[in-house]
């Protein structure tokens, strides 16, 4: 296990470098649209990228286990996105705009756990997560779960039952493992994320969800290989580096490495992806940064496994 | 009966599939009588033999698992179909039938040896597949394909150091059972099932329950004779051996 996890480590970093090199070169495709008012500006393909851009560089922050040249990078994407949000101001707007709607208070996270706040959005979140309302919000089990983690990363007291939560997602149920499809894995994947905060804390999930992820992330593994499934592949890379004891399948990451571009790009999935940066880029970011953020938490895993000084024997 | 016609590969997979669901209606019932000889009428000739050949110890089942009577008639017809396709020298491999270093057509004769031998036939017992691998050593993937190329040996009364390597390693087959459904290749999902079936007690063990996997494949699956003769098998073999 050491040395295919010191393979997969080394394989991962180069992934991860790359992608930040590319995301880094990429980075003026994420500006938001001048002058449109925060309520016009597009969720999902606007705002939504800017936190996928500071949750990576957050993340990359966070670790501590890059070189100088993507820690860089981590520290630039981050501030280009919060300039972009004019320091948080489209943010707050948002959330003011719609009180109940939590995806501003979730693109606002990772930047507080870079270092960067906005006074008033952290006022108008306090008062609202305090509200009976934001206990029974209308959501799908892992995305009550993604509320949960953005509370905890935001200081925020958070009175959800998370064992219930957990209970009530798709991974929670430990289902037959062969009863799944391309997007119950995705929602799967983010179940892991939530709970451990991105692998900050494996002890998030319980044992005997461990043990079920131990027992079938080999066999999706192998299904969404085969189909080229780069972002998934990526996300399911992230869900072994989140367990107490990644497997760190060395042989994934050299597909994955494999199945990146020079100017390291991921392709979303077996697809032709566009030369001008411009066209690649709507399809392809999110792979690129979801590798990202593999690669990051496999150096790092390796790196604490590494360091960890075995007990002595008897 | 319709006589098939084409080429010998048409032909063979006709009388395969032919060969297949008789064994599956006889699987069905205890009823009537099955016989080889009826199953491989004369004018499919050298196809029906092959027939016989290729689905080896899965042809006996009805005599195995549903409790027809194993006849002199019934050993002469896999005699004769040893004569025409004889089987794999004992130790002596080739290249084409090595899968990841298993001997997959020897062992699945030596399967057939002891199956006959099970059901009083004389002569067709044969040694062990000199150093034959069970496949394991080069993970879980690789040695669920050739499991699945072996389901005909997880009959009852076969064991060998691939049976115990599976009662030892069950979640391994359960994850190619996996693999193999997202795949939607439910031909070897449930040549895996059969293997957990055999080799695993209890049956209803709830970490990786195989009923349901069954029942979906049955329900999902669009049925050939082979696939729904591994599934006949198995469930057979789940009820337990009659004879």
């Amino acid at each position: 296990m050491t040395s295919s996890a010191a393979a997969a480590a080394a394989t991962a970093q180069q992934v991860a470098g790359r992608a930040l090199g590319w995301l880094d070169a990429a980075v003026e495709h994420f500006t938001l649209p001048e002058q449109v008012p925060p309520d016009q500006v597009d969720a999902d393909g606007k705002i939504k990228p800017l936190g996928e851009l500071a949750l990576v560089g957050s993340l990359v922050i966070r670790e501590g286990a890059a070189g100088h040249r993507q820690a860089h990078i981590a520290a630039t994407l981050v501030e280009f996105a919060w300039r972009q949000l004019r320091g948080g101001e489209v943010l707050y707007e948002l959330q003011r705009a719609n009180p109940v709607t939590t995806y501003p208070m979730e693109v606002y996270a990772p930047f507080v756990r870079a270092g960067y706040h906005h006074r008033q959005l952290a006022e108008l979140l306090a008062h609202l997560g305090g509200l009976r309302a934001a206990q029974v919000a209308e959501l799908m089990p892992n995305r009550a779960l993604a509320v949960v983690n953005a509370n905890r990363t935001l200081g925020l007291p958070d009175r959800a039952d998370i064992a219930t939560l957990t209970a009530r997602t798709w991974l929670g149920g430990t289902p037959e493992p062969w009863a799944v499809d391309f997007l119950t894995l995705y929602a799967m994947t983010h179940t892991v994320f939530h709970l451990t905060d991105w692998g900050a804390h494996p002890s998030g999930l319980p044992n005997h969800v461990q043990v079920y992820l131990h027992a079938w992330l080999p066999a999706w593994l192998e299904v969404y290989l085969e189909a080229g499934q780069w972002d998934l592949i990526a996300e399911l890379l992230i869900v072994d580096l989140c367990l107490t004891e990644p497997d760190f399948y060395p042989q994934a990451w050299e597909y994955l490495a494999g199945a990146q571009h020079a100017d390291g790009l991921v392709p979303y999935g077996p697809v032709r992806v566009p030369r001008e940066v411009a066209k690649a880029f709507r399809n392809h970011y999110h792979p690129t940064l979801v590798a990202a953020i593999a690669g990051t938490l496999a150096v790092s895993r390796r790196m604490t496994q590494a360091t960890q000084v075995p007990s002595a024997a008897p | 009966m319709s006589v098939v016609s084409g080429s010998p590969r048409v032909v063979y997979a006709a009388a395969v599939e032919r060969l297949a669901a008789s064994v599956v209606c006889a699987l069905g019932s205890a009823d009537g009588v099955f016989r080889l000889r009826d199953q491989l009428p004369g004018s499919e000739g050298m196809a029906g033999l092959a027939a016989l050949r290729i689905l080896g110890p899965d042809a006996l089942a009805p005599f195995v698992l549903s409790g027809h009577r194993f006849s002199a008639e019934d050993a002469e017809m896999v005699a004769a179909s040893l004569r025409v396709f004889p089987m794999a020298a004992p130790g002596a491999q080739i290249a084409s039938q090595l899968e990841g270093g298993v001997p997959v057509r020897a062992l699945r004769d030596w399967a057939t040896g002891q199956v006959l031998t099970r059901l009083g036939a004389r002569g067709f017992a044969r040694p062990y597949p000199r150093g034959a691998g069970v496949g394991r050593d080069r993970g879980w993937l690789r040695w669920a394909v050739v499991l699945a190329q072996l389901s005909p040996l997880a009959s009852p009364g076969v064991d060998s150091p691939v049976h115990a390597q599976v009662r030892r390693y069950p979640q391994e087959v359960a994850r190619g059972v996996t693999w193999a459904m997202l795949r939607r290749d439910y031909l070897t999902a449930v040549r895996l099932v059969r293997w957990l079936l055999a080799e695993n007690e209890p049956v209803e063990d709830p970490w990786f329950p195989l009923e349901p996997v069954m029942r979906h494949v049955e329900l999902v699956a669009e049925p050939n004779a082979r696939l729904l003769l591994e599934l006949a098998v198995a469930r057979r073999s789940r009820e337990g051996s009659v004879s």
